[in-house]
């Protein structure tokens, strides 16, 4: 009887483990499986027959599928079968190399984005290719016609013509779809994220140390690429959560994602266009205070309103075409200007973030080689440090993001061996910050350019500097403190705060502040009684360097998860669109219509920082109501 | 495991919609979203790269053929699946008569697969994994085609018996009895290679 309830059954068994059976039916089984161990014994292999065919690795298409697929529809003909070995290995072979090109100059302008940024911060104008910079992203330009097979489409609301397979030039649509972007990221972008991921873990082969992220405690990570990362080949996005570990450091990169975004007047083929989503989440943004030191030592950053939810911004390069077009410009071996942007941005966030010393900083972390190296921060200072103290000749040992090869200008400098305190709280206040006039470097900026052997960034005009090293003196001899000695008076706190650059707001403070930037320092001077409301502990009057440290850490692990973005969006992405571009470019019909149109004015290659605050240290007081002054 | 259902997709829909209408666009927007599945489930069915490649793209060439007869109310991707495995089983057809001469690549090392003497005392677990892996590839391609088709379509893109007999156009008892066959010769198929190996 029970052999043929088993062979009745039997057939039954992997309907039922597709759970594609009837209820009573699948209950039926049930019941007949808990008696016979022969069922439940070939249930299991099945099972483990089932399992090992879902486990079979999945295949993509390949590189041409959608070109092939164009070609076919034009040619009028359905190639049935069978091999054609060599037009396909020569399609595929322009298709690798075109990649490849078209993947450097991406790392290359997503790295040169920062460089631009500071240019334009520094002033300095960009003399335009004669050529224009369509030649220069060859390999990857849109000098094919057809959109139908160079977009990697995934997003059905775009509306597209069917010219678009005859000659339309491919518009570069924007990611407004936060649902979008998540199916897309769920659906699509596996392959992409694991890329980036080997690409991290590979990181050694691009000149970075692996475990950088690691040891920086939080990190920069890319989860995901954002909808309109794959409209072609000048347009990317991504999404970048940063996670500070510690306040300090949520703060300074919070203040560094506020520096990057433009203001929305903002202009130039640097960072800008935050944005209108951005700049209403700007407006949200906590205010942050110095409030006391922590038992631990060090100043602490308290928040009227603790962030418990992650900040997004956008940052979006105006141009990749600009960025090559900036690469065209500068000197061939001139690399980019990565530290003195960092620099620039960091003391940009210190201004917006109230986080200027209104007290000497004795061993600040950019300038010294040495300081201490404690805290969450310290790995991040840890890799700011190396790339500090890297010799001042292009080694090319070095990774790319710690040392990158900065040739010297002729002109430039000797390098200021010694460690400068940093200046930025000693700045005038008149002095600019950011857009339209150079930022004047604060000492651990020009010494740290200069020890790397480079001289991108414009050096300081020669008044600026002189005024700064003696405000510097002058600061260092009012305060003659050592660190770790509290600034209790709140007259010298207001003091330094007025030089500290933004008392006197600049035009680009005064646009971010247009923006919604409250994190100013009425919150400082409100806290400068001098003890801290919630502790009653003095006030550190001396900044330890390690949310700078970290902070630039952040930014310059961030431009290298940026360049490994790039490069998986390049591998994964780009591939196809690359492959397809090159075939068309020999393509007859290409040959018969002419070059294509010019590629969009605008192609934008947009980070989105979800910055993530960290959690709340054990021992830090609740934020306490802002005393009277 | 949650299967694939049927369900028309509406971005599917709204881009069929524009196709249809010559949107050359949206047509592209489909080939990108489908091209990877289908592609998979060729190479999966003929284990061969070059021709998967040439499937996928001839299935894409004549679903925009046959978009025009295209009913909104039925399912693109069952649809294009359809279109797609016809096109490889009519292509082994054709290849069973004129039978391959030369392997073109290291895919077809699976078809004929002879397990290593000396596998089953390696003690490297990627080796293993990567042992059982081609064994399984292996024995799939001894199936018959009906049944590798169900099992593929059952167990690697994840269907449900309904969707599948839409593609394969055979009813739902037949789906259902050429996946637990197929799956059965794959057990005794892989047990037998277990056997060979402890022979061996």
């Amino acid at each position: 009887m029970a052999v043929r309830e088993c062979d009745h059954l039997s057939a039954d068994l992997s309907a039922y483990l597709d759970g594609e059976l009837s209820t009573e039916r699948q209950r039926l089984i049930a019941d007949h499986l808990s008696g016979c161990d022969g069922c439940r014994r070939l249930v299991a292999e099945l099972r483990e027959v089932a399992a090992a065919v879902a486990q079979l690795p999945r295949k993509t298409a390949p590189l041409d599928t959608l070109a092939g697929v164009r070609e076919a529809l034009e040619r009028g003909r359905v190639v049935a079968s069978v091999a054609r070995p060599a037009p396909r290995l020569l399609r595929l072979g322009v298709g690798i190399t075109s990649a490849a090109a078209v993947v450097g100059l991406f790392a290359l302008a997503g790295w040169y984005a920062l460089e631009h940024a500071a240019r334009q911060s520094a002033g300095r104008p960009h003399a335009a290719p004669p050529g224009g910079v369509n030649e220069r992203v060859e390999p990857g330009r849109r000098t094919a016609p057809d959109e139908f097979a160079q977009r990697d489409l995934r997003t059905p609301s775009e509306p597209g013509p069917m010219a678009g397979m005859a000659g339309a030039p491919p518009a570069l649509a924007r990611a407004d779809s936060p649902a979008a972007a998540d199916r897309v990221a769920g659906q699509r972008w596996e392959g992409v994220e694991s890329t980036v991921a080997d690409e991290g873990r590979d990181a050694g082969t691009l000149g970075r140390p692996a475990d950088g992220l690691a040891r920086a405690g939080g990190g920069i990570t890319i989860t995901r690429l954002l909808d309109d990362a794959n409209r072609g080949v000048d347009a990317a996005a991504f999404e970048v959560v940063v996670t500070p570990q510690t306040t300090e450091e949520y703060a300074a990169v919070l203040g560094i994602a506020l520096a990057l975004q433009s203001p929305p007047s903002g202009a130039g083929p640097g960072l800008t266009g935050a944005p209108p989503e951005s700049a209403a989440r700007t407006a949200d943004l906590p205010v942050h205070r110095v409030t006391a030191n922590e038992p631990a030592g060090g100043r602490a950053l308290r928040k009227a309103a603790p962030p418990t939810t992650p900040v997004t911004l956008d940052v979006e390069t105006a141009s990749i075409g600009a960025l090559i077009q900036s690469l065209a410009t500068a000197t061939p071996a001139a690399p980019p200007l990565v530290f003195d942007l960092a620099r620039a941005k960091v003391e940009d966030a210190r201004r917006q973030l109230t986080l200027e010393p209104n007290a000497p900083m004795a061993a600040p972390a950019l300038a010294a080689p040495g300081a201490a190296n404690t805290g969450a921060s310290g790995a991040a200072r840890d890799d700011s440090d190396d790339a500090r103290d890297r010799p001042a000749a292009p080694e090319g040992g070095g990774s790319r993001t710690e040392s990158p090869p900065r040739p010297r200008s002729p002109g430039s400098a000797a390098p200021a061996e010694t460690p400068e305190p940093r200046s930025a709280a000693r700045k005038p206040a008149a002095e600019p910050t950011r857009r339209g006039v150079p930022p004047a470097p604060s000492a651990d900026s020009g010494e740290g350019a200069q020890s790397r052997g480079r001289e991108p960034a414009p050096p300081a005009p020669a008044p600026t500097r002189a005024r700064e090293r003696a405000d510097e003196k002058e600061a260092d001899a009012e305060s003659a403190a050592p660190r770790g000695v509290a600034a209790s008076k709140p007259a010298e706190r207001a003091k330094a705060a007025g030089r500290g650059g933004s008392a006197a707001p600049s035009e680009g403070s005064d646009a971010r502040e247009a923006a919604g930037f409250r994190l100013g320092r009425a919150a400082l001077e409100s806290d400068a009684p001098g003890a801290d409301a919630g502790t009653g502990r003095k006030v550190e009057a001396e900044t330890p360097p390690a949310d700078i440290a970290a902070a630039l850490g952040y930014l310059i692990d961030g431009i290298e998860q940026l360049r490994f973005g790039v490069v998986a969006l390049g591998e994964a992405v780009l591939r196809r669109n690359v492959a397809a571009a090159a075939e068309r470019s020999e393509s007859k019909a290409l040959k018969e219509t002419g070059p294509g149109p010019s590629p969009a004015a605008e192609p934008a290659l947009r980070v989105r920082l979800v910055i993530v605050p960290p959690p709340a240290p054990p021992d830090a007081a609740p934020a306490a109501t802002r005393p009277a002054p | 495991m949650n299967r694939v259902t049927g369900e028309i997709d509406v971005q599917d829909a709204e881009l069929i919609a524009r196709a249809q209408r010559g949107d050359g666009v949206a047509f592209g927007m489909l080939v990108s979203r489908y091209q990877d599945r289908i592609y998979n489930t060729c190479y999966r069915m003929c284990h061969h790269a070059d021709d998967a490649a040439d499937l996928t793209q001839t299935a894409f060439v004549k679903a925009f053929e046959a978009l025009p007869r295209f009913e909104a109310r039925a399912n693109f991707f069952t649809w294009l699946y359809r279109i797609a495995v016809n096109l490889v089983l009519s292509e082994r057809r054709t290849r069973q008569r004129r039978p391959r001469l030369v392997r073109e690549t290291a895919e077809d090392d699976g078809q004929r697969y002879e397990p290593p003497a000396a596998a089953a005392d390696d003690p490297r677990r990627p080796l293993l994994a990567a042992e059982r892996r081609r064994s399984v590839e292996a024995a799939l391609q001894r199936l018959d085609e009906e049944f590798r088709a169900a099992v593929i379509l059952s167990d690697i893109e994840e269907l449900d018996y309904a969707t599948i007999s839409e593609i394969l156009d055979v009813p739902v008892g037949t789906v259902k009895s050429r996946i637990h066959r197929g799956r059965m010769m794959l057990r005794d198929l892989l047990k037998r290679e277990l056997e060979d190996r402890g022979c061996a």
